[in-house]
């Protein structure tokens, strides 16, 4: 049980000092509001003194504004001043540490075991900008901030029904992070709804910084390479899946919004799909799902084949990738490997590094290391231009930029080892573990796996707005199975 | 959130599908057939038929609870014919992992060593089992639209080659070939799993069978004559008529369609593996006690290794025969178990 608030000014001041300790931040300060000893409590750099001063102290401070009782001055506050507090009192100090950390200022009144809370918030945090990960050519350029009632308002701005509801709760046992929850009412599955609020609120961490953190929370135990949440950093993106039934979750602190239940084909899909002609979208999309499999497969079916069966390969090339061969110390598959490795050493350079040392890193990487590799025969060309290929294949779909690393470097082992039998029975299981996904009761692979109508509407291909308008598509309408075999 | 169920056992119908044509496109390394096109139809439709015909009869006498029996193994009865079923199964998961091996010999220049295939092989089914039916029939979906896809890809890039005087043609077909074409009619094992599975069979799965049936008996019967348009008479002289043709097959600079095809089979006779690797185990399952459960898929895996020892010793012709009546024993089985049960009551 929460521990309550006393009605002694003293020993509220006493145990909330000792909450917060000597921490420099913590502003207290005694004042007389209307005859009645009182006390303002903030952090500064979170809330701000003179917007205190503008909303209340001010008008508090008129010599004929004056209460006898405590209780008639939290009375007059609460219910019959035009000063805009909050709704809601504090009545115990876990309410006043989550008031005074979310930037208001808690006013302590001598004689009342309630205090009045105040949105004076003030803090500073980067302002709303086009977000770096997802770029479209058409559509909003707003993406979202680290300030997590910012990110509410700029979804709140594009779905102005009172259909959009926004729950929020607290996680991190350390941080007491807020986390906000939206779904649509009448399009979000009742069911679902209740699933995530229930495994959001049960997720026992230590520490929340991003809604990364909570994934594995609602997700299955068994190991998949893929995931079944995603992830956006755009408003309209947010707002279109919550449009489709789907959950977003936010956390305080971070810009990137989780979307729930997510499919793979939503890998493939971006906002500026439908703005576009549909056709054109289509093969957008087909293009995408191209470049995926090159990312995962290429390197290893080169090397398989390479290596097993060369024979496939036209004569010239042939020649040409046995004479890089000969030139080379390591095997095929060795080599594949290491270029895969070295691609990865400097993706994770550039990444850390400031972004203007990040950039001369990648030049010195690609032009200096990879051609003096090549030269001094250490890494046959070929190998690097299948490398090469891959990487670029790999950024067309950023969000599996995960998943297809690692497949990359499995399918090469695999094709290097035991050739296109390896290629074939990696490949079975690679279908089998996206197959065998589920994402909150719906196949992960929905709606290609099992196959359903929706796959033409707006699955690997997009139909045209008329016919997306007539189906009307939510969540809901995607397959799901029982079976009670398994 | 179940708003829109999709009938697991209308998943069943692609599964079979791949698991049954696979045959048609990977044959088990025997003396050619030589059966003509023409033959080859009726024998396809013969076949069909026969099985339609059985599983009608099965599914009409057999109810869903008598089923549930069987599968749980508590009687002796049920015990016997799931003894039976495991034996069919892993005889022909045997079966179909010498084949495997054998096909992946005969199209790489540079085979892996038999065991390490057959590993493989099974490792990969083990994952699929693992994984459970649900998951199986999903990725069964996936790998029929790439088999159909590579069905129609062998058709176009072959049709340049096929010449319509290649056909032969016997006014009275049946003269000379009705034994043979009622000697190939085959009862394949993978019927076996679906009745281990627990769904009503005898509504909506008992049409899906019928109906992968049918495609299959249409897609081996175009398979044959595909095959002869384009090489004639050899055709039924081939071990491989449809590798054959992939590997003559072309389309403007690309003439190695073969490769792909190749990879697309691996992945049906792979899917084919699984199914009779659970068709075992769902056997074993059955017959061991409740407690020994973890033991019934390393158990499923050594009797198909032993199955497959039992294969490659015994000429492939052989077997085909034996699993086809094994089969037919096994429904036979059930039916006997079914009508016993009758009686009891």
């Amino acid at each position: 049980m929460a521990e309550q608030l006393t009605k002694s000014l003293l020993e509220n001041k006493i145990r909330i000092k000792e909450m917060f300790g000597d921490c420099v931040d913590f502003y207290t300060k005694d004042v007389t509001l209307c005859g009645c000893r009182c006390c303002i409590c903030m952090f500064e750099g979170l809330s701000s003194i003179e917007r205190l001063w503008i909303m209340m102290l001010d008008i508090l401070s008129q010599p004929h504004e004056l209460r006898r009782e405590p209780e008639d001055l939290f009375d007059y506050l609460m219910r019959r001043t035009a000063i805009p507090l909050e709704s809601r009192s504090c009545v115990c100090f876990d309410d006043v540490r989550t008031q005074l950390t979310a930037g208001t200022s808690v006013i302590l009144i001598d004689g009342v075991a309630q205090a009045v809370v105040l949105s004076t918030q003030s803090m500073q945090f980067r302002s709303v900008s086009e977000p770096s990960g997802e770029g479209n050519v058409r559509g909003s350029r707003e993406g979202f901030t680290e300030l997590l009632r910012v990110n509410l308002s700029l979804v709140r701005r594009l779905i102005r029904t009172g259909d959009l509801v926004v729950e929020t709760m607290t996680a991190g046992e350390r941080t007491q992070t807020e986390l906000a929850m939206l779904y649509h009412r009448q399009l979000a599955p009742k069911a679902l709804v209740e699933t995530i609020r229930r495994k959001l609120r049960t997720a026992q961490l230590p520490f929340v910084f991003d809604t990364g953190y909570l994934a594995p929370f609602l997700q299955s135990k068994r190991f998949s390479f893929f995931q079944s949440v995603g992830y956006t950093e755009r408003s309209d993106t947010a707002a279109a899946k919550i449009c489709e039934g789907k959950i977003i979750v936010m956390a305080n602190g971070s810009p990137f919004a989780m979307i729930v239940p997510y499919f793979f084909t939503e890998n493939f899909a971006s906002m500026d799909d439908y703005s576009e002609k549909a056709y054109f979208a289509s093969l957008v999309r087909l293009f995408k799902y191209t470049a995926f499999f090159l990312a995962v497969l290429l390197q290893g079916v080169f090397v398989s084949v390479a290596t097993f069966t060369p024979e496939l390969l036209p004569d010239t090339m042939l020649y040409k990738i046995a004479a890089g061969e000969q030139a080379t110390p390591l095997p095929l598959f060795l080599e594949a490997l290491l270029v895969t490795f070295l691609l990865e050493i400097v993706r994770e350079a550039g990444l850390r590094l400031p972004r203007p040392i990040g950039h001369s890193v990648s030049l010195v990487a690609a032009l200096i290391v990879g051609d003096a590799a090549v030269n001094a025969g250490l890494l046959s060309t070929p190998v690097v231009i299948a490398a090469a290929l891959s990487a670029i294949c790999t950024f067309v779909v950023p969000s599996l930029y995960e998943p297809i690393t690692v497949l990359r470097s499995l399918f090469v082992l695999a094709g290097g080892i035991f050739g296109p039998i390896g290629i074939a029975a990696l490949l079975f299981c690679m279908v089998l573990n996206l197959c065998g996904m589920d994402s909150f009761g719906v196949p992960y692979l929905s709606p290609v796996a099992p196959p359903s109508r929706i796959v033409w509407n707006d699955g690997i291909v997009r139909a045209n707005w008329r016919k997306l308008a007539a189906e009307n598509f939510s969540v809901s309408d995607l397959p799901s199975e029982t079976w009670g075999d398994d | 959130m179940k708003q829109v169920n999709v009938s697991p056992e209308r998943q069943i119908a692609p599964l079979l599908f791949v698991a049954l044509s696979v045959d048609a496109v990977v044959r088990p390394f025997v003396v050619p057939d030589q059966i003509s096109a023409q033959s080859a139809v009726w024998a396809a439709a013969f076949s069909a038929v026969s099985v339609c015909a059985v599983c009608a009869v099965f599914f009409r006498v057999v109810s869903d609870r008598s089923l549930r029996l069987l599968r749980s193994g508590r009687m002796a009865q049920a015990k016997a014919v799931l003894l039976l079923f495991a034996a069919v199964t892993a005889l022909s998961g045997g079966s179909s992992l010498v084949t495997t091996e054998r096909f992946y010999r005969y199209v790489s220049d540079e085979p892996t060593l038999s065991l390490i295939t057959a590993a493989i092989v099974l490792l990969a089914a083990l994952y699929a089992v693992s994984r459970g039916m649900l998951t199986m029939t999903r990725a069964a979906g996936v790998i029929c639209v790439l088999f159909a896809a590579g069905a129609a890809l062998l058709l176009i890039s072959a049709a340049g080659s096929m010449r319509i005087e290649n056909l032969s043609f016997s006014a009275y077909p049946f003269s000379g070939a009705a034994l043979r074409i009622t000697t190939s009619c085959v009862f394949p094992a993978e019927l076996l799993c679906f009745l281990l599975l627990k769904l009503p069979m005898h509504k909506s799965g008992a049409r899906c069978i019928r109906r992968a049936v049918v495609w299959m008996a249409l897609f081996f019967a175009g398979a044959a004559v595909a095959a002869e348009l384009v090489l004639g008479a050899r055709a039924a002289q081939q071990m491989q008529p449809l590798h054959t043709l992939a590997r003559l097959g072309g389309l403007s600079v690309f003439k190695r369609f073969d490769a792909l095809h190749v990879g697309i089979w691996l992945l049906a006779l792979l899917m084919k593996q699984s199914l009779l690797l659970y068709g075992t185990r769902t056997a074993v399952r059955g017959l061991l006690p409740e407690r020994a459960a973890n033991a019934c898929l390393p158990a499923a895996m050594a009797l198909t290794l032993a199955g497959a020892f039992v294969c490659a010793a015994v000429p492939q012709r052989v077997v085909g025969v034996v699993l086809s009546y094994g089969t037919l024993a096994a429904f036979g089985g059930a039916l006997l178990f079914s009508k016993c049960l009758g009686v009891e009551q």
